[in-house]
């Protein structure tokens, strides 16, 4: 007799009576109603769809313009004697500084 | 979705009984858990060496998985080796959390190892035998003779190559047969049920 035939005399091992009730409270207590189990996927997916839609229909942002007291007076102090730095730098902000 | 014709046998009653149970039909569902849960519990305690309340414990959350996921099934392999896939990784899961480790070898520590196989000597003996086996032996030699599954599947299921599951398998059965002859000789020098507790 091979290993294998002396293996598959084995007894096989089995659960204790009542497996499928054990199992059916488990799944309850899981919530074993497959459509909740579903509903992040779903959810996740409208979320994407209406953040891209967001995005895609979001008016152009206007070009930002800089107040001057956005600007600490140290900032001022070191940039002030660079304008031409400056405006190379910060193209935005130069249109609304009055050198 | 009405339940399964019972007359219908085979590959399609199986087909038969995951549609329905997919549909909602908790008595397709139950009688899957029927059909197949001594094949998984079986796995877990002889491949896997759960001790049975840990391998109960197991199996339901296989099927409690399988249910969740039975939508998936793509009837790539039979219903069984897919719970089995399931059963495997629940398995690696739990014995990664080392707090269900302690337990698990302070369960080993308290259980007696042979008599589970029952009153039968020889049989005792080689349920130890392949209980003393490291699990990547014991596995694959466990589903190709319990299960028969074939080489290429177990390649697949066990994500290792063909040549490796032959050679495990092989190599399996030497150390089987040899653990089974040194058993047998140790045996009379560990009668006693104390003697016969598992010594980690």
């Amino acid at each position: 007799m091979t290993i294998d035939d002396q293996l598959r005399r084995l007894p096989a091992p089995r659960p204790a009576p009542g497996f499928e009730v054990r199992v059916r409270r488990r799944l309850e207590a899981a919530g074993s109603d497959r459509s909740r189990l579903r509903l992040p996927a779903y959810a996740g997916a409208m979320v994407a769809v209406i953040l891209a839609l967001g995005v895609l229909l979001m008016p152009e942002r206007p070009a930002e313009r800089t107040e001057v007291g956005a600007f600490s007076e140290e900032f001022l102090a070191i940039t002030t004697p660079r304008q031409t730095a400056c405006h190379a730098a910060c193209p935005a902000v130069g249109e609304s500084l009055d050198f | 979705m009405a339940d399964p014709d019972p007359r219908i046998t085979g590959l399609d009653a199986e087909r038969a009984l995951i549609a329905a149970a997919v549909n909602g039909s908790s008595a397709a569902f139950d009688r899957i858990v029927r059909d197949h849960r001594d094949a998984v519990f079986a796995y877990l305690v002889r491949a896997g060496d759960c001790r049975r309340a840990e391998a109960d414990d197991l199996a339901q959350d296989v099927f409690v998985t399988a249910w969740q996921k039975l939508s998936g099934f793509r009837h790539d392999a039979g219903l069984r080796t897919w719970l089995i896939a399931i059963a495997r990784q629940k398995l690696r899961s739990h014995r990664r959390t080392l707090v269900r480790a302690l337990r698990f070898h302070e369960r080993l520590r308290r259980e007696p190892r042979i008599d589970d196989a029952g009153p039968e000597r020889d049989l005792a003996l080689l349920d130890a035998a392949l209980r003393g086996l490291p699990a990547r032996l014991r596995e694959p030699l466990y589903l190709h003779v319990f299960e028969g599954l074939g080489y290429a599947l177990l390649a697949e299921l066990l994500g290792v190559p063909l040549g490796t599951v032959k050679s495990r398998i092989a190599h399996a059965r030497r150390k089987l047969a040899s653990r089974v002859e040194v058993l047998a000789r140790e045996e009379p020098r560990t009668a006693s049920p104390s003697e016969r507790e598992y010594q980690p």
